[in-house]
């Protein structure tokens, strides 16, 4: 890289850090889009909208629905008549706003967070983007950032620089300028979502939401991460900062505030009845330690235990790696010794049990599921696995 | 080409820029109409009900960037129903247009879900394995061993008979219209890029389907596909020009 590939990449980074376009705030009253592009967006997300509506991955429960908006209004105070929260079928931690207004929670997020609080939190992080337009903001700094970059490198072609050579390797300025203007939408993206954190945690806490919770979040999320070795974005290119800096900064934000609901009882009325629907999604796609480690700690909060250590059970069922067959037994009989364990615990105990070779403790076990739900649609095949058995 | 000067193929070059504004103004739109395999029954006077049509416009930047267009696409939605409607009368059929339900969070009455959440299925099965979207370019193309390659084999079933009932209706008409068109900066960059590189980019790209479904039976009677690369497509005149040839083979 010759001087003048320095100076024009440099400026090309200068100018690009020009782009950048703010919409003021939206005013709750003029909850509508005001310019050309921003009435493209609303289109476009009305029909996502509609189309999320119409799917079967919405969560088809009155109940859940109004629960979601309920808590998505109180911390939206002034825009609540805005937004519209949809339950959607979909495993992982995910939550998103579209421009007009119109949020997806996913249940996988309903799953892992313990409490209102926790739930507030995130909605309050998702009406901010809606409140600060930042999907607008992202199109016109996109826009502009093109533009510019358009420009720049037309320049560097007609100048005559395209490129130099690194040792055997040829590189490309245009790929070069590209590289600074995708790091710098990212770069972008991420103050967004910063923004949104701090000030969704400034509605939730208004809201009359512990602050601590927002924290805790992503201390749960860095929890799984970490002891699942999940996959991480690249730095440079990531959307969204790094669950640790986000835990980090919403921590010190709320200080040693200890004031505010956690609303664990309002939050467990509203969504057990699903918990194990939504573990089951998880398992479906194998995520054996995530299901793991959200089991783990769910028990530790004490709701429904039966019904976490069956899913553990599950998770060693189904892995079935050297060691499991123990657990899994474990797991079941843990499951049924304590409240809330499905009536299935005790036929996936006959299961594991028949394949540990104790025939006798399987066909009790089996015999159990039989004498709590006779009527079951299995029942015909579990009474052959207890003639089988042994 | 070789003993060619560089700056002879510069001048070639310039030669076929010149071309790219004549060949904008060609509309190359092509149809692909599709018939149910056990033949269509063609009722006097039908009454057809038009779904709520599903169309989306979008504006290519100078630069590159897709940027939706809600004034072209209300436009365009406009013209889309004006045209059918006339299309449906000349045939001596009468359009009913579907009443979307109060409440903003559902667009579409409970009783009538099922029918369309099976006619997504549908047309995405038939997208796929007749119009074969998704299939690269000389790569071979899947199918169905339940259905044979000609011809439309779908029926919605009794899913359609709340729409049927609720409207009096004969037929349901399915629209849907996605259109992408460059900015004139776009344009000239297309230009400067063929005139540099030799890269050619298509100033516009337009899509149509129209399905109809028979309310009675609920079999998908026929299917169009309309395809083209260059059109205006903020243009109404365009538009109705388009919706004509997009329902000119409906069977009625």
């Amino acid at each position: 890289m010759n001087p003048v590939h320095i100076a024009a990449v440099g400026l090309a980074a200068l100018l690009i850090a020009g782009c950048a376009f703010e919409a003021p705030r939206m005013a709750p009253a003029r909850a509508a889009p005001q310019q050309p592009a921003e009435e493209g967006l609303w289109e476009i997300s009305r029909k996502f909208e509609e189309a999320v509506a119409m799917s079967g991955r919405k969560v088809d429960d009155p109940a859940l629905e109004a629960y979601l908006q309920d808590v998505g209004c109180r911390v939206a105070g002034p825009y609540c008549d805005g937004i519209r929260v949809y339950p959607v079928a979909a495993p992982d931690f995910n939550a998103s706003m579209s421009p007009n207004g119109f949020m997806q929670v996913w249940t996988g997020l309903l799953l892992r967070v313990e409490n209102e609080a926790q739930l507030a939190a995130v909605l309050g992080h998702e009406v901010m983007h809606y409140a600060e337009r930042h999907s607008l903001e992202r199109l016109e700094t996109t826009r502009r950032t093109a533009n510019l970059l358009l420009a720049v490198q037309f320049g560097l072609f007609a100048g005559g620089h395209t490129g130099f050579s690194s040792g055997p390797v040829r590189v490309s300025l245009g790929d070069v300028t590209n590289l600074v203007a995708g790091g710098y939408l990212a770069a972008y993206s991420r103050e967004h979502e910063e923004e949104a954190d701090r000030e969704g945690l400034r509605l939730m806490q208004t809201a009359g939401y512990h602050p601590g919770a927002a924290a805790r979040v992503w201390q749960n999320l860095v929890a799984e991460q970490e002891a699942c070795k999940l996959p991480r974005p690249a730095a440079l290119l990531a959307s969204h900062p790094p669950s640790t800096e986000r835990m980090a900064y919403l921590d010190q934000l709320a200080g040693s505030d200890a004031s505010g609901a956690n609303g664990e009882q309002q939050f467990l009325d509203a969504t057990l009845a699903y918990r194990g629907r939504w573990l089951r999604a998880e398992l479906a796609l194998r995520h054996f330690c995530r299901v793991r480690v959200v089991a783990e700690r769910l028990l530790e909060r004490g709701a429904n235990p039966g019904e976490l250590h069956y899913y553990l059970g599950e998770v060693y069922r189904l892995r079935n790696e050297p060691g499991d067959l123990d657990k899994a037994i474990e797991a079941y009989e843990n499951a049924i010794s304590a409240a809330g364990a499905p009536p299935e615990a005790h036929r996936e105990l006959g299961l594991v049990l028949q394949r540990a070779n104790r025939d006798a403790e399987a066909r009790a076990a089996f015999q159990a599921y039989l004498d709590r739900v006779p009527g079951s649609d299995d029942a015909a095949m579990v009474r052959a696995y207890l003639a089988g058995a042994g | 080409m070789p003993g060619t000067t560089r700056l002879a193929r510069h001048r070639i070059r310039a030669a076929l820029v010149l071309l790219i504004p004549a060949l904008a103004l060609s509309a190359c739109v092509s149809v692909k109409p599709m018939r149910a395999a056990g033949g269509v029954e063609v009722r006097d006077n039908p009454r057809v009900l038009l779904m709520a049509p599903d169309v989306l416009l979008l504006e290519i930047t100078t630069a590159g960037v897709p940027i939706p267009r809600a004034d072209w696409s209300a436009r365009a939605h406009d013209t889309l129903v004006e045209a059918s409607a006339a299309t449906v009368a000349a045939r001596g059929g009468e359009l009913v247009h579907y009443v979307r339900p109060a409440d903003a969070r559902l667009p579409v009455a409970p009783g009538h879900l099922p029918a369309l959440r099976l006619y997504q299925v549908v047309l995405g099965a038939i997208l796929t394995y007749r119009y074969k979207f998704g299939t690269p370019r000389g790569a071979r193309a899947p199918s169905l061993v339940t259905k044979s390659d000609d011809g439309l084999e779908w029926t919605l079933g009794d899913t359609v008979a709340p729409l049927r009932a609720d409207y009096d209706a004969d037929y349901a008409l399915f629209l849907t219209f996605r259109a992408a068109s460059s900015n004139s900066g776009r344009a000239m960059v297309s230009a400067a890029a063929f005139a540099l590189f030799g890269v050619i980019e298509a100033t516009s790209q337009s899509v149509g389907l129209a399905t109809l479904v028979d309310l009675h039976s609920g079999e998908v009677v026929w299917t169009n596909l309309l395809s083209g690369s260059a059109f205006e497509v903020g243009e109404p005149e365009e538009m109705h020009a388009n919706t004509l040839k997009l329902l000119e083979t409906l069977p009625l």
